[in-house]
């Protein structure tokens, strides 16, 4: 059973779209590139229920697609464990579509193999289509017909049963609030309820895995934000979801993170594993009116730091492998070199700076330069 | 089992999706329905299936003796063309031609007498101005029944002739008949020199009577057993032929008579036998003289009379008879354009997408939307049927159009069934071709356009040239007018391979699309 829509939470969320992020580049100018190599990493535990152990609900194995000479995509390999949100995050164009159209078997991969529960998706059986849902990006219903004949049409295709349909079509509408809405014409209800009946309607036959192509693309903040906590709740459930997205700070809310670019993937990990690949580990800010170069040099030798860099004459930013463990260690440091501290916290810099610098890693490593707007 | 449920249940939302899609959009259902009915009213109402009077302007020659009076012109051609002038200004009337302020200009040739006394044909010309291929076929053939209806009434002057001169038989029988009374009072007196005197005089006459009577063979041409008489007289069948019979008969009863007579030893009885025989020649003769010189000399130069007699069981006005082509060709143009539209907008609305990671099969898609246009476009031909052919009244005002349907319904009703078959195939196929929704309109269009022409809506199929009625072939439109004719206004059944064609149409239609569409719906 499926939770109500929480109607009455906070904002969770106001990501900003991945191109307008990239034009802030001069603002991670002074970051010290740690690591320049555009190596695929992937790693990371799920931050929610999912285990790292849980069997994977699609492999992915060195998958490629071309349109004639053209490559959509390239030599794509990850995983995706049962009962995590797999955010799927890049620029547009950047092949987050073909990529999910490759998952469900709109497309056949040009090379490579991808595995959905066992099965390769595009020689697929009734059984495994029964167990996934799919909510396009764009609304693809019917605007003629009411939001309860749309639901209805949507279960009879996955071969419902008319008793079975009806309950499920009651729990649908309850879980996205259109309960009320059910018998208004689909052209006639507002955007956001829109992409809510399509989500009723990609979970009406009750699939333990669930694609999403950018769901929220175009939508207010705070539906946004519902969005996100239905699809936690419904990993809660158990349910897998891979979800594609270009706001990249809605990254936070999955349990690992695929980054793509120019058609390949150039990160795969938790959004923490993520922010630390960006910036090369945590960062940690001093603040000091007793600062001097032995002190600074010091602390630039401790074990835990990979590098150490002054901002301003009382300032110092630390970079260290982790920074929970460090923080103790900087603070005898800074005590051993009679440096009082007037504050030290932990930088969290946004996941739009972390994707920048990713994507600029890449870039630079690819010989294309920085990131810009052309690359987003 | 219930994997065949499943199907069916998946086959079904399509057929709840069409019907429902249809339903909310009122306008749709009523240009469906009252649309065609009403094209079909304003058709009834507005066609008069012929022309217009037409106008025309004689020219007559001031020599010659014409009639210089239009009502006698009007009289000879008739109600269909106006005479609305005589002039003797030929280039004046074919300037009025050029500037289609007439449509005829018929010119009456100065030296009719000259021609025809020199053997030859008297050329009348007839001038139009159209451009229309069938109007001008229609025009053409209008100078050829004018000109008829002149030399009938020529032919009419001339059997009057004929009439007068058969007068003057008359006139010789009478003299025939006084001889032969003086021949039999020589005989009674036993005077047999004079009577032989006599007869040979008689035989002078019978070779004129003979020759009369070819000479009128010969001027009305006609040997016929049948000629009408005219209405009000009971002159019964006249036959010159036996008036030659009778003439020659009368010629050798004459010549028996004298050859008895101018014997060396004549019989009195036996030439009084042939005196009898001469005086039945004699009235058989004037009998049939009598008769010929009744009947109207119009009757003479135009023997022929049609009596058309139509075999078909009604005889339908345009309205009826063009009924069921409009009811089929309707379903079918709906048909084509709910199917063509129907694939064509899924595939942009993104919706084949979403039908591509789910079960549902091509196969299903197309199942449940041939059922569902199969019930919607059963339903608009129910009422357009039933709108057409009862005295459907509201509010004391007829709103049916009174078409016949003599034959079987359920022979009616699985002919539509076919026609709506066949025409969602043709749609479906159009659908897979088009890429856009203005691209299937307008193939429909197409189809609408062709089906017009090559169905034997307006033209009969046998007018086409045979290897492009192969196109007439392709539309399912074609059986459907041939068969709906025959049992909506014949009552009969109409070929099997009409029904067979259809179905066959069907079927490949049906087949072709599923091909390319299941080759479009599969993965990329």
């Amino acid at each position: 059973m499926l939770h109500r829509w929480p109607g009455t939470k906070p904002l969770l969320a106001t990501g900003v779209a991945f191109s307008a992020a990239c034009a802030t580049l001069h603002y991670l100018e002074g970051i010290t590139t740690m690591n320049n190599a555009p190596t695929i990493v992937q790693n990371g535990t799920p931050n929610g229920t999912a285990q790292s152990e849980a069997p994977p609900m699609i492999e992915v194995r060195g998958v490629t697609k071309r349109f004639g000479d053209t490559e959509v995509v390239r030599d794509l390999t990850f995983d995706v464990r049962q009962g995590e949100i797999f955010g799927f995050i890049g620029p547009s164009g950047s092949g987050k579509t073909t990529t999910i159209r490759l998952l469900t078997g709109v497309y056949e991969p040009s090379e490579g193999q991808v595995l959905v529960m066992g099965k390769i998706p595009s020689h697929p059986s009734s059984q495994v289509q029964e167990r996934f849902g799919y909510m396009p990006q764009l609304f693809v219903l019917y605007p003629n017909l009411t939001v309860w004949e749309n639901l209805n049409f949507a279960a009879s295709i996955y071969g419902l049963s008319p008793r079975v349909r009806r309950r499920r079509i009651k729990e649908m509408l309850d879980f996205v609030e259109l309960s009320d809405a059910r018998n208004r014409v689909a052209a006639n209800v507002s955007g956001g309820m829109q992409r809510r009946i399509e989500l009723a309607a990609s979970l009406v036959h009750d699939p333990p895995l669930l694609f999403v192509d950018e769901p929220t693309a175009g939508i207010d903040p705070v539906l946004r934000g519902k969005f996100w906590d239905e699809f936690r709740r419904l990993r809660d459930e158990g349910r897998t979801i891979f979800v594609t997205t270009q706001y990249v700070g809605e990254s936070e809310y999955c349990d690992r993170v695929g980054v793509i670019r120019n058609g390949r993937i150039i990160a795969v990990d938790t959004p923490l594993g993520l922010r630390r690949l960006a910036l090369g580990g945590d960062v940690v800010d001093i603040m000091s009116n007793d600062f001097t170069a032995a002190a600074v040099y010091n602390l630039s030798q401790l074990p835990v730091v990979r590098e150490v860099r002054p901002s301003s004459r009382t300032e110092v930013r630390v970079y260290v492998e982790e920074a929970a463990s460090a923080i103790p260690i900087l603070l005898e440091a800074m005590n051993t070199n009679n440096c009082s501290i007037s504050r030290i916290e932990e930088l969290k810099p946004s996941f739009d700076e972390v994707f920048i610098e990713l994507m600029n890693r890449d870039a630079l490593a690819t010989g294309e330069g920085e990131a810009g707007e052309g690359s987003a | 089992m219930k994997d065949l449920l499943k199907r069916f249940t998946r086959a079904g939302a399509f057929v709840a999706k069409e019907i429902n899609e249809v339903r909310r959009q009122p306008r749709l259902v009523l240009s469906l329905i009252f649309g065609p009915f009403l094209i079909l009213l304003l058709f009834g109402i507005g066609y008069q299936g012929e022309s217009g009077h037409l106008t025309g302007i004689f020219v007559v020659p001031e020599k010659g003796g014409y009639s210089q009076k239009v009502e006698d012109y009007q009289k000879l051609v008739g109600d269909q063309l106006q005479v609305t002038r005589l002039t003797t200004d030929q280039a004046g009337a074919l300037a009025d031609l050029r500037n289609q302020l007439v449509d005829l200009v018929v010119v009456v040739p100065e030296n009719i007498e000259e021609q025809i006394g020199a053997g030859s044909q008297a050329r009348v010309p007839i001038y139009f101005n159209e451009v229309d291929p069938v109007r001008r076929s229609w025009l053409t053939y209008l100078t050829y029944v004018y000109i008829g209806e002149i030399n009938k009434q020529t032919l009419a002057a001339a059997a009057g002739q004929g009439q007068e001169n058969a007068g003057d038989i008359h006139a010789a029988l009478v003299r025939m008949r006084n001889s032969l009374a003086t021949v039999e009072d020589h005989l009674q007196r036993n005077e047999m020199d004079q009577a032989g005197q006599q007869a040979q005089g008689m035989q002078g006459e019978s070779s004129n009577i003979q020759l009369g009577v070819l000479l009128l063979a010969s001027l009305l041409s006609s040997n016929s057993p049948m000629i009408k008489p005219p209405d009000g007289q009971n002159a019964g069948p006249t036959n010159l032929a036996e008036g030659s019979n009778v003439s020659k008969r009368l010629a050798a009863d004459v010549q028996a008579l004298n050859d008895e007579l101018s014997s060396s030893n004549p019989d009195r009885e036996r030439a009084r036998q042939r005196v009898t025989r001469v005086r039945e020649d004699i009235d058989a003769m004037d009998s049939l003289t009598q008769q010929f010189q009744k009947i109207n000399p119009l009757v003479l130069a135009a023997p022929f009379y049609p009596e058309a007699h139509n075999t078909a069981p009604l005889s339908p006005g345009f309205t009826s008879f063009y009924a069921p082509g409009v009811l089929v060709l309707l379903l079918q143009h709906i048909a084509i354009t709910l199917a063509a539209l129907s694939m064509v907008r899924e595939r942009i609305l993104g919706t084949v997408e979403l039908f591509r990671v789910s079960p549902v099969k091509p196969g299903e898609i197309m199942a449940g939307k041939y059922i569902s246009f199969t019930i919607l476009l059963s339903l608009i031909a129910g009422v357009l049927l039933l709108m057409m052919s009862n005295e459907l009244t509201i509010g004391g005002v007829r709103l049916s159009l009174g078409v016949p349907i003599l034959g079987d319904y359920l022979l009616l009703a699985v002919t539509l069934l076919l026609v709506v078959f066949a025409s969602v195939g043709l749609g479906f196929f159009i659908s897979t071709i088009s890429k856009s929704e203005s691209q299937a309109v307008q193939l429909s269009m197409l189809v609408l356009l062709g089906s017009v022409f090559f169905s034997g809506f307006f033209l009969r199929l046998e007018t086409i040239w045979p290897p492009i009625r192969s196109v007439s072939y392709s539309l399912p439109v074609t059986y459907g007018i041939s068969s709906l004719q025959v049992i909506m206004l014949r009552g009969g059944t109409p070929a099997w391979w009409l029904l067979l064609g259809l179905a066959g149409l069907g079927v490949f239609f049906l087949l072709i699309s599923y091909i390319l569409f299941s080759r479009q719906f599969r993965r990329g």
